[in-house]
């Protein structure tokens, strides 16, 4: 420690005299009080506040990562994703949001069968409609193309393999028009999309 | 108005079961009259269809022809004595594509989400228009359907305006113009910006400012100046919506602009 005190002494005093006559005094302190700072190790050199350019405005808060929701939906978003214990990023990852209105991205839907399969779709297709527009029924022709996509599809037992689901997942089915879910239904499909999150889909 | 799937569906079933009857024939001349008539009548609801599908561009062309110039063909058979056979393999040519080709890519072009933020747009006013006012919304659903987002906001608000001045010819003139007194005396804002007009006509109500129905429509329907907000609100976008601007309207926000108009004018306005 202070192994070379009087060099900086000197340096110190050479610098104090080309100071004004008033402030060499508090010239002189301010200087001893650095050098002996950082020789004991307690010298923190000062930090300039980041540069900021004309028309930023500061960042009180580190950076969110980019997020494709909509604003108009994004609080259902955020609750759907804390109710059923998911980050929001995941269940963002489900949809497809360039398209507009958004959709769903490829996805495997679970089910032992077309009839279960089919099943599912509609719950997921349910919550894509409450996600969007807050109302928990799937559209009818919505549910019909998507079992396309997931090859489910099944002409003959469409409506039959949907109305098994009546009372259990949905409040009622009929031809043409929406499915509206029960709150059983509702917990399947919260269930669903918590399973599809996780990257699980049996 | 395009055939939907579900007509589709059906029509192939009676395609199937026509197969089967000619089937049953194991060859023969087709000679039964209720049988002609019935390809006859099923070849030509099929050149109908298939119109439509054109008309709406719901499927590709090269998707329509060959069926089409099977159907054509059976139709011209059933002036000829025919055999059932015949029948049957242009039949076959029509039915190996049906699903593939027609029923489908109708699936798909219905299961669109446009065009499904088209008809949930609709069923958000289900059980609460009337026919007139249902015109507007199936015109703005339209639009919605083909992405044109200010036109279908603007609909929407012909829609809520038709309930309103259908509303006030239903209480009478003469109640709309004593509610307009008893605004106009008010002070402050919104009623020191009510335009004092009288109306005795409809075509006079049609002249009067939206704006002044709205601030009228509280001492009419009872609304607060809470929902008065946010109706002058859904009129600002209205009117953004129908001039040059930088706005542009996602499918959302019409559907967003479409279940505020149900919530605020068709709930609350009586018919």
């Amino acid at each position: 420690m202070y192994k070379n005190g009087e060099a900086a002494l000197d340096r110190i005093l050479a610098l104090v005299e080309k100071c004004p006559k008033e402030l060499r005094e508090k010239c002189f302190e301010v200087l001893l009080s650095g050098y002996v700072q950082m020789e004991v190790g307690t010298f923190k050199p000062t930090t300039l506040p980041p540069t900021i350019h004309v028309g930023q405005q500061p960042s009180l808060q580190p950076p969110q990562p980019e997020s494709n929701i909509p604003q108009a939906v994004l609080p259902r978003f955020k609750n759907t994703a804390k109710r059923i214990g998911v980050g929001l990023e995941k269940l963002e990852a489900l949809f497809d949001f360039n398209t507009d209105p958004f959709g769903l991205h490829a996805l495997t839907v679970p089910g032992k069968n077309k009839a279960e399969k089919t099943r599912s779709v509609a719950l997921l297709a349910a919550a894509r409609s409450y996600l969007a527009t807050g109302a928990w029924s799937a559209d009818w022709q919505e549910v019909k193309s998507l079992c396309v996509d997931q090859n489910c599809y099944d002409l003959a037992n469409y409506s039959m393999n949907l109305k098994k689901g009546t009372g259990t997942l949905f409040k009622s089915v009929e031809p043409g028009k929406p499915i509206e879910l029960s709150s059983g239904g509702i917990k399947e499909a919260e269930k669903l999309l918590k399973a599809l999150t996780e990257g699980g889909s049996e | 108005m395009t055939p939907s799937s579900e007509q589709l569906e059906a029509f192939l079933e009676k395609l199937m079961e026509l197969d089967r009857e000619l089937a049953r024939l194991k060859g023969a001349q087709v000679r039964k009259g209720n049988l002609l008539s019935d390809i006859k009548v099923t070849s030509k609801e099929w050149l109908r269809l298939s119109a439509a599908l054109r008309a709406a561009e719901a499927l590709p062309a090269e998707n329509l022809d060959p069926i089409d110039t099977s159907i054509k063909g059976i139709l011209q058979s059933t002036n000829l004595n025919t055999r059932s056979s015949a029948y049957r393999t242009k039949l076959t040519s029509a039915l190996s594509s049906f699903i593939d080709k027609v029923v489908i890519p109708v699936i798909r072009h219905e299961g669109n989400p446009t065009q499904v933020a088209s008809r949930q747009l609709l069923a958000a006013f289900a059980g609460k228009v009337s026919s007139d006012e249902l015109g507007y919304l199936e015109e703005s659903a339209r639009c919605l359907a083909s992405r044109c987002n200010r036109a279908a906001i603007i609909l929407l608000w012909a829609a809520a305006i038709s309930r309103i001045h259908s509303a006030v010819e239903k209480i009478g003139f003469n109640a709309y113009n004593l509610a307009l007194d008893k605004t106009t005396q008010k002070k402050g804002s919104p009623f020191n910006k009510v335009f004092k007009t009288a109306v005795a006509s409809l075509p006079e109500l049609q002249r009067s400012r939206d704006y002044d129905l709205l601030v009228v429509g509280m001492d009419l329907w009872k609304y607060d100046l809470q929902v008065f907000e946010e109706l002058d609100r859904l009129l600002g976008i209205r009117n953004s919506a129908a001039h040059p601007g930088m706005l542009k309207p996602t499918s959302l926000d019409v559907q967003q602009y479409a279940s505020k108009i149900a919530a605020y004018v068709f709930s609350v306005i009586p018919a």
